[in-house]
């Protein structure tokens, strides 16, 4: 016996031991007069858990016995070679039940008619197991069943976490909102759930991405309000919440002065810095370039922050729009316009006048952080 | 240097000395070691499309007819623009196993003319080219940190476990866009369609080109590599066979012939202990993905094709709840099971009758269009669903799972899923009855024609071929390189 085959044999003989204990304790006896295997037998046989799928397969096997009871017995009787001893003990019964189960895989014995290919002799103890102690439960072991809240895996960070009623956002290629999870080695079968719903989802070593697919998305942007998002575990049966993605109410749009409203921008809330000293960004990003920021409650994702006609490469995130000025845009005294424009539209909105004043005349920091 | 020709009037040079046509993965690692080993060479990279996603007008060289039992994705498995179809590559990488590169009693027509171990240094180098991190696939190797995400089997058994890892992707034409810029012995031409070649007895002398509005030039060349894509190169070889010397690989009753795609299913279910990952795996050595299959010998003994099962868990009511591996006494061992759905990637056997012929259609280049005639032998599929009872028969000898087949009907029904791998059309053979090119690459009986294409696999194994195709290039290059370095001190 190969050393992994002796410690299955002798798990089996465990379990079955146990389960031998628990029939005795709730004093089940024979049922039927005819059964000739002892006590011992019926104690691992009736210790069979989920059995029932297979069981039939034997039962129509011997289909016209008028008994299907005897003959499967007696086959399992021989099939272990225990004619000699029907009352063999329970520890004994399981370790030749497990040896005959690996044989009939070894020599290929499969159980009839079974999509399950599973030995004839299993689909054997399996219908007696049906036949003298009835059908068992049904265990749920569905996706439906009741998930626990739990941890699945860290989450560093996640987003995007809000947008405007009916606008998509992080736009991907087939038209999708896409939503990205920061998380190192999540298990590969964790799903996304937004609403209680479980959405396609893909694994990288360092982030999960999903998004609101097919009708989902108009279905979640359309309401506004907070929509509970989670990771779900199925296998293990887990969920982590992960928050609240907010669909906002549409923001006022900008009124211009003709009277015409934008069907894209909001006013402009404030905005900064709106000056400095040639050659001094007044707020000093990591490059050494001037950076600008500007709060408007909308502005499309295709938004540019514009500086005296140069658009700039900028970020839009909810509520804020920011972008770094090149040292060069900055090299000389001058009044700057700065305005916001839409890609795709060309439609622009004017956010004020960035005024750069000759070293010596000076100028006070705007941004809060460059104050610091 | 970079020249687009889509508005060009003319050819900006005459001739070179290798010309590579197609910027694939292929052409341009083979275009790239050439410039480097031979900076005394004048190369010549031909791209059909621009540097980014072409309009439909460029498409239209693609269109043909898949006339099969099964329809091909003709148009949507290719990519005619720098970079080729590494833009849409998924970066699976694996090099094939040794017992496909030899020729199997079981499976005719296949075998490779060179055995694994001559490719085994290539397959370093394509390594690096694909940005895999790490060159290690074996069982010995990987296994060990990845404990209880494989199932566990060991030498006794029929089953083993192969490791796929992953290129980024490496998306070839923006990865290696400022080298192929800044080589200053290499042209890589865009918008420059290769429509035919002119032939002197038993060599190639020049390229045709279709270029901009209606322009058209012959580039006279030393050495020419086809690198158009495995479909693409088998139609322009297809293209010269009128004018095919007799004897050699462009008159081989075997161009065109064999086509075949690694093709996928999931004809079981299995209950198999928790947590497997037969996914993506993180590893000290960058990122593994397991995956079950056959050990050489039990595919001997089965003489079934090579290939791979993933076990993919999935949390649905099954029949046979998972309950039914706590039995102990049924031989099963200790512990939690799941229920996985089993997606198998299978390898093709080589089939003269999938084939790739040409129509009197023509595409606006004057160039005929192609027909593909993909059959897929059921045999191939039934021979893997057959042997999935020694598979079931493994699991349950050893107390590790049951499993369960589907209904035929919803696996063996509709098309099969393909990986877009197109393999085989202008194979790799001893001679020119048996295939189009030699183990070198090079079309038999003419003298400097050479294929750099996963049409020339004469099998196909189940990996991914890119890593295969770039090793194979990488290969030609330094073989081209050396031959071209002896001829001219031969000169000399």
């Amino acid at each position: 016996m190969r050393r992994r085959q002796f410690l299955i044999a002798g798990t089996a003989v465990v379990a079955a031991g146990a389960g031998a204990a628990l029939w005795l304790k709730r004093g089940v006896t024979r049922k039927r007069d005819d059964m000739r295997l002892g006590d011992g037998a019926y104690t691992v046989i009736g210790a069979l858990r989920g059995t029932d799928a297979v069981a039939q397969y034997a039962i129509d096997a011997v289909n016209g016995a008028p008994d299907p009871l005897v003959p499967i017995e007696k086959a399992l009787i021989e099939r272990l070679g225990i004619g000699n001893d029907l009352g063999i003990s329970a520890s004994n019964f399981a370790a030749k039940l497990a040896d005959a189960v690996r044989d009939d895989y070894r020599q290929r014995r499969f159980c009839k008619g079974s999509a399950w290919l599973v030995s004839e002799t299993e689909c054997n103890v399996a219908a007696l197991r049906l036949l003298v102690f009835g059908a068992a439960p049904a265990v749920d072991d569905s996706a439906e069943a009741e998930l626990s809240e739990g941890k699945i895996v860290d989450v560093e960070d996640w987003g995007e976490r809000s947008t405007e009623v009916n606008t998509p956002f992080a736009v991907q290629s087939d038209g999708h909102s896409g939503i990205w999870i920061k998380a190192k080695n999540a298990p590969p079968w964790v799903k996304f759930e937004i609403d209680g719903v479980r959405v396609r989802t893909f694994h990288s070593e360092n982030a999960i991405t999903t998004g609101l697919y097919g009708d989902l998305g108009p279905r979640v942007l359309s309401r506004v309000g907070e929509h509970p998002v989670a990771l779900v575990d199925e296998m293990a049966g887990i969920r982590q919440p992960l928050g609240v993605f907010t669909v906002r109410p549409r923001a006022p749009r900008l009124r211009r002065p003709d009277g015409t409203v934008s069907e894209l921008f909001c006013p402009v809330d404030a905005w900064g810095p709106d000056g400095t000293t040639a050659g001094t960004p007044a707020n000093r990003q990591p490059d050494g370039s001037e950076g600008l920021w500007i709060k408007t409650a909308c502005a499309p994702a295709t938004a540019r922050i514009v500086f005296g006609g140069v658009e700039l490469s900028s970020t839009v995130r909810p509520g804020l729009v920011t972008a770094a000025v090149p040292l060069t845009l900055i090299g000389e005294s001058r009044d700057v316009p700065v305005e916001l424009r839409d890609r795709r539209s060309g439609e622009t909105m004017a956010v004020g006048t960035f005024r750069i004043q000759a070293p010596g005349e000076g100028h006070a920091a705007t941004d809060p952080a460059s104050a610091r | 240097m970079i020249v687009d020709l889509a508005d060009a009037a003319k050819l900006p040079l005459g001739d070179c000395d290798v010309c590579i046509l197609g910027a694939g993965p292929a052409g341009i690692s083979t275009a790239l070691e050439l410039a480097r080993q031979r900076p005394d060479w004048h190369i010549v990279l031909l791209e059909g499309g621009g540097k980014h996603m072409p309009s439909a007008a460029n498409l239209d060289a693609y269109a043909g007819a898949s006339v099969g039992d099964r329809p091909y994705p003709l148009a949507g498995s290719r990519l005619r623009y720098l970079g080729g179809t590494s833009n849409h590559w998924g970066g699976w990488c694996r090099p094939l196993d040794e017992e496909d590169f030899e020729a199997r009693a079981w499976m005719p027509h296949s075998g490779w003319p060179l055995r694994r171990d001559e490719l085994l240094p290539w397959y370093e180098k394509a390594t690096t080219w694909c940005e895999l991190g790490s060159n290690e696939f074996s069982e010995a190797a990987l296994t060990p940190g990845l404990g209880d995400a494989l199932l566990h089997v060991d030498d006794s058994s029929v089953l083993c476990n192969k490791f796929f890892r992953f290129s980024p992707p490496t998306r070839f034409g923006k990865r290696y866009l400022a080298d192929l810029e800044k080589a200053p012995n290499l042209h890589l031409l865009l918008h420059a369609n290769a429509v035919g070649m002119d032939m002197a007895g038993e060599r190639v002398t020049g390229v045709r080109i279709a270029f901009g509005k209606d322009g058209t030039a012959t580039l006279a060349a030393r050495q020419v590599v086809v690198a158009l894509g495995g479909i693409e190169t088998t139609r322009f070889l297809l293209l010269q066979a009128a004018q095919a010397p007799a004897g050699s690989g462009l008159a081989s009753p075997m161009l065109g012939r064999c086509f075949a795609d690694h093709f996928g299913m999931t004809p079981a279910v299995a209950l198999l202990p928790e947590q497997l990952r037969y996914d993506r795996n993180p590893h000290p050595t960058g990122a593994v993905m397991p995956v079950l299959s056959l050990s050489r010998a039990a595919q001997q003994a089965l003489q079934v094709p090579d290939f791979c099962v993933m076990p993919l868990p999935e949390a649905q009511a099954s029949d046979l709840s998972p309950a039914y591996a706590g039995n102990a006494a049924l031989g099963l061992r200790h512990g939690r099971y799941w229920r996985y759905r089993l997606q198998m990637i299978i390898e093709p056997r080589p089939n003269p009758d999938s084939r790739i012929t040409l129509t009197d259609e023509r595409d606006r280049h004057g160039v005929p269009r192609l027909r593909l005639d993909w059959r897929v032998a059921d045999a191939d599929r039934r021979s893997v669903i057959e042997c999935l009872d020694d598979l079931a028969a493994e699991l349950g000898e050893f107390g590790l799972g049951r499993l369960r087949m589907l209904d035929e009907k919803d696996y063996l029904g509709g098309t099969p899923s393909v990986g877009f791998h197109h393999l085989g059309s202008a194979r790799m053979a001893s001679d020119a009855e048996g295939g189009v090119v030699d183990a070198d690459c090079r079309v038999h009986g003419i003298e400097n024609l050479h294929v750099a294409s996963s049409a020339v696999f004469p099998s196909f194994g189940f990996s991914n071929p890119t890593l295969t195709i770039v090793a194979l290039a990488t290969r030609l290059a330094a073989r081209l390189a050396k031959a071209g370095a002896r001829g001219a001190a031969e000169k000399s």
